[in-house]
């Protein structure tokens, strides 16, 4: 990491030196930049297939691509960062702790569990986890202040190539800025005993990427013991040196989250448990991180290069409990995860323009994390009886992609492909003949066709995403009963590959258009990491089917409005069991005014029946949220409502066997367990802008 | 879509959660008789009693691992959103004393199964008690394990008499059990226990000269804890090589 570092800080700066003193253009030359620079106006019209940002760019003309301004972000409702995914269509997030705890995320028939399906990206910075003691690709936006998110672009399926790791279903960027200007001082007091109170210094005249900005949040949560408390620090500034365009930035987080556990529903039906209880009491996590990151644009006349490099450092500490007392009915089944890790990385991606017709796409991103974890069981005193895993592992992994762009007319096409390996060195703290060491690497052809008429765009893309084991799937384990390791006890750890194809017609109006994608994405072999056995568990192969459609409108200037469903059949080959806990039908909707002083916003989502495990069910929901802001001066007031229509909801579903009542016949059957959804509760906000 | 009916009603209304579904299956032991094992050193075991004192029965489902990608995760916790490997979907929780004798056995209890297709079997080991219901001066109270029969070899036979201790926490993990359950299944699950291991030919006798054991006063061999060939039969005979269930 530190050669490219080092090799970026020497190379931009010559380039421009070579830039400011080079001759005026030759009449090819001029003809070339004649053209460039009508691409990129025509890329900045509006167009949703390619789009240019600093951190979100989209080369490849797939159709599940939406690219949201921060206008509209502000004007959905949300508590916080996580909450700005909602709107990517088809991505339902669950949360099985309380806020703070990093989501659980199902999109296109893939349970990403906590990332490890969902690339998600910060100005170019990965989020994702490499084998965060929790799950691998644990992303965490709790750090994020919502009101520094200059906007969202999400790309489903694994069709760009600048999608790395964790890709395979899909992926997203946010970029950090304001376009708001100047100093604001926020404070939002809640229904559930929330109080957040927020400043942001945007100097007015300075670019929209340059803010310092700060949070603090105290919430009681609803129900029992699902309070969070959190402390956030952001800050991001400009330069520019000629042709070159640098984004330093910084961040700091400090975040206290309680885990109340899921409950039975036959805890509730017994009425042992309340439907808000929280059956592992005061358990709990804290989530803490700092992060430096170092963006970089340069352009000159064909050439763009993209690249970002970062340091940070990152914990997690989580006490837990899922199951009560049904593995030890003495201390209980509590278990404590930390994790600790120092990352760092750099990206860069270079865009040449080769001629009218071709571009050249190609760039090379590093990855480091030296990390330690353990794991141990705890009493339900916090008590810790048992060392379960203790483990320092680094993991060093690159990328690098080439491909071309071609347009032609109507047509627009790109191909190419990217190779991923990572070097893990694992070492098991608890007995060293464990330990472990070794490589993986995979290829990912890539490749997308789109025909653009005046109205009318027609795709076609095909793709492979890749999932990294996680670096604990090198250690070793003991076999059972003198059979090989690999029959009884795991396999040996390997790179999920997932082949993905999409096909999508999107129509575009003035005041309204409409789009229907289909997708379909074969996975010949998983290898899941199970964290609570230890062992790498290889899946058979999956294929996951569906479609997408959408409809947004804006019938007049200060109204717009989206709708879009997804529906997916995800199933194992062999079995052709339902993948647990993927939507099968998800729809949303959104309604956005902003005709100021007012402004205002709903969002509803209905979630379909989603198949468990084992045959279970997890119920449908319909829940709608909603802001509304006035304007007056330098002052703004907000409200904003949690679950409009007051639903009994589940947020997170699953179905696990679990013991909490000692009194109760033991047994080891699954159960439906549910985690709560938000109930209906009020926020009211006010900001002033000096 | 495989339920295409599931989109129009989805979107007219909320479903609630569902359990899966079961079906309750009476388990008993086989009445089979137990067939005689013929040894590595030339004897043949012929075993006319076997008594094992066990806990918490659980069928297992093989999950979304087969073929090469047979892996088995066993023994974990499940938590939300990560993989629940080692999927017991069935059980027959309790304590029990299984006997196979080549007669028809009682009942052990009504098992309760999510449908589904079974791969195996597991239970723990446990010494027996009182609370068994067994005499006070019968042989297994506190023991896991005890085997009765004779014992053969060069047309002289001896009865033989094993008394097998266990290790805290033993448990059989993965007795062979391929069985479809349906909501609609009705059959009887019996547990066998195999003499000889069904599938490589090996027995759990093997490896012990018995006629160089010192006999009882009635000249019967006894095995008991302590000794080395205890320790030699107990470390075979609590694998699940030599375990399954049939259906009656």
């Amino acid at each position: 990491m530190r050669s490219h570092l080092f090799v970026l800080s020497i190379t931009l700066p010559c380039a421009i030196a070579r830039a400011d003193d080079e001759a005026p253009p030759s009449p090819d030359d001029a003809e070339l930049l004649q053209y460039v620079a009508e691409a990129e106006a025509e890329a900045q019209a509006g167009e949703t297939i390619v789009v240019e940002d600093s951190a979100g760019p989209v080369d490849t003309p797939s159709s599940g691509v939406r690219v949201v301004s921060q206008r509209a972000l502000e004007l959905t409702p949300h508590r916080n960062a996580d909450d700005y995914l909602r709107l990517v269509p088809g991505l339902y997030m669950s949360q099985h702790g309380s806020e703070g705890k990093g989501q659980q995320f199902f999109l296109r028939g893939f349970d990403a569990v906590h990332g490890s399906d969902v690339s998600i990206r910060v100005n170019g910075i990965p989020i994702n986890e490499m084998s965060n003691v929790h799950g691998q690709g644990y992303a965490d936006l709790g750090f994020i202040i919502p009101e520094t998110v200059h906007g969202l672009t999400s790309r489903k399926g694994p069709f760009d190539l600048e999608q790395g790791w964790f890709a395979t279903a899909g992926s997203i960027d946010l970029v950090l800025g304001t376009a708001s200007r100047g100093r604001r001082v926020g404070y939002e007091v809640g229904s559930t005993n929330r109080h957040r109170a927020y400043v942001i210094d945007a100097p007015a005249g300075r670019p929209e990427a340059e803010f310092v900005a700060a949070d603090v949040l105290h919430d009681t949560g609803y129900g029992k013991f699902r309070g969070t408390e959190h402390a956030s620090v952001m800050a991001q500034t400009e330069l520019t040196a000629g042709r070159l365009v640098l984004r330093p930035m910084f961040a700091g987080n400090w975040t206290k989250f309680g885990e109340p556990g899921v409950i039975a529903l036959a805890d509730i039906a017994s009425s042992y448990f309340d439907r808000m209880d929280a059956p592992a009491g005061d358990l709990g996590g804290r989530s803490q991180r700092l992060l430096g990151g170092l963006g970089a644009t340069w352009k000159r006349g064909a050439d763009e290069v993209v690249a970002s490099a970062h340091l940070g450092w990152r914990g997690l500490d989580l006490d837990e409990n899922f199951t009560g007392y049904l593995e030890n009915t003495q201390y209980g089944d509590g278990r404590r995860q930390v994790h600790r890790a120092i990352t760092g990385g750099a990206r860069v991606a270079w865009r040449h323009t080769l001629s009218r017709h071709v571009r050249l796409l190609t760039g090379t991103e590093v990855l480091r994390d030296q990390l330690e974890q353990y794991e141990d069981r705890i009493s339900t005193r916090g008590a810790v009886w048992r060392n379960e895993r203790s483990t320092s592992a680094a993991t060093t992994s690159a990328g690098t992609w080439a491909g071309a762009q071609v347009r032609d007319g109507r047509w627009l096409a790109t191909a190419g492909a990217r190779v991923d390996a990572m070097m893990v060195d694992a070492a098991d703290r608890l007995d060293a003949m464990r330990s472990g060491a070794g490589t993986v690497a995979a290829v990912s052809p890539r490749a997308a066709v789109a025909w653009r008429g005046e109205h009318l765009t027609l795709s076609v893309a095909a793709g492979r995403g890749v999932r990294p084991p996680e670096a604990r799937a090198f250690t070793q384990r003991p076999s059972r009963e003198n059979m090989m390791a690999t029959t009884y006890d795991g396999g040996d750890p390997e790179i999920t590959v997932a082949n993905a194809l999409e096909t999508g017609a999107e129509l575009r109006g003035e005041r309204i258009s409409a789009g229907v994608t289909g997708f379909a994405t074969w996975i010949d072999r998983e290898a899941v990491f199970d964290h609570l056995s230890g062992l790498t568990a290889l899946l058979d192969g999956s294929r996951r089917y569906g479609a997408e459609v959408f409809v947004e409108a804006k019938p007049v200037p200060w109204l717009a409005v989206r709708g879009d469903a997804t529906l997916v059949d995800a199933r194992f080959v062999v079995t052709d069991n339902p993948v647990p806990g993927a939507p099968r039908i998800l729809a949303s909707a959104e309604a956005r005014l902003d005709a100021r002083p007012w402004s205002a916003g709903v969002a509803g989502r209905f979630l379909g029946p989603r198949p468990l495990i084992h045959g279970a069910t997890a119920a449908s929901s319909t829940v709608f949220d909603a802001i509304g802001a006035y304007t007056r001066g330098r002052w703004m007031l907000s409200l904003q409502v949690d679950n409009l229509l007051g639903t009994d909801w589940n947020e997170g579903e699953y179905h696990f066997a679990s013991r909490w009542d000692l009194s109760a016949p033991e047994s080891s059957l699954p159960r439906v367990h549910i985690s709560p959804g938000r109930p209906f509760g009020v926020r009211a906000g006010a900001s002033v802008q000096f | 879509m495989r339920y295409p009916l599931l989109v129009p009603l989805a979107l007219v209304g909320c479903s609630g959660s569902e359990e899966a579904a079961t079906v309750d299956l009476p388990v008993t032991t086989s009445p089979a008789a137990l067939a005689p094992a013929a040894t590595d050193l030339g004897y043949q075991v012929s075993l006319t009693r076997v008594r094992i004192a066990v806990a918490k029965i659980e069928f297992t489902i093989e999950g979304e691992m087969h073929g090469d990608a047979a892996a088995r995760v066993v023994g974990t916790a499940p938590h939300p959103g990560h993989s629940a490997g080692g999927e017991v979907t069935g059980e027959l929780p309790g304590e029990f004393i299984l006997e196979w004798n080549g007669r028809a056995q009682p009942q052990l209890g009504l098992g309760r199964l999510i449908v589904g297709d079974y791969q195996g079997a597991n239970f723990a080991i446990r010494a027996a008690s009182a609370r068994d219901g067994l005499a006070a001066n019968d042989p297994l109270v506190g023991h896991a394990f005890h085997l009765t029969g004779t014992i053969t070899k060069d047309a002289t036979t001896r009865p033989f008499d094993a008394l097998l201790d266990v290790e805290p926490d033993t448990s059989v993990i993965g007795a062979v059990f391929h069985d479809v359950i349906t909501e609609a299944s009705t059959e009887t699950l019996a547990l066998e226990f195999y003499p000889t291991d069904p599938v490589e030919g090996d027995t759990p006798f093997d490896g012990v000269d018995y006629f160089t054991l010192p006999t009882t006063a009635d000249g019967a061999i006894a095995i008991r804890p302590g000794q080395p060939e205890h320790n030699i039969i107990r470390r075979a005979i609590q694998t699940h090589d030599q375990y399954g269930v049939q259906t009656l």
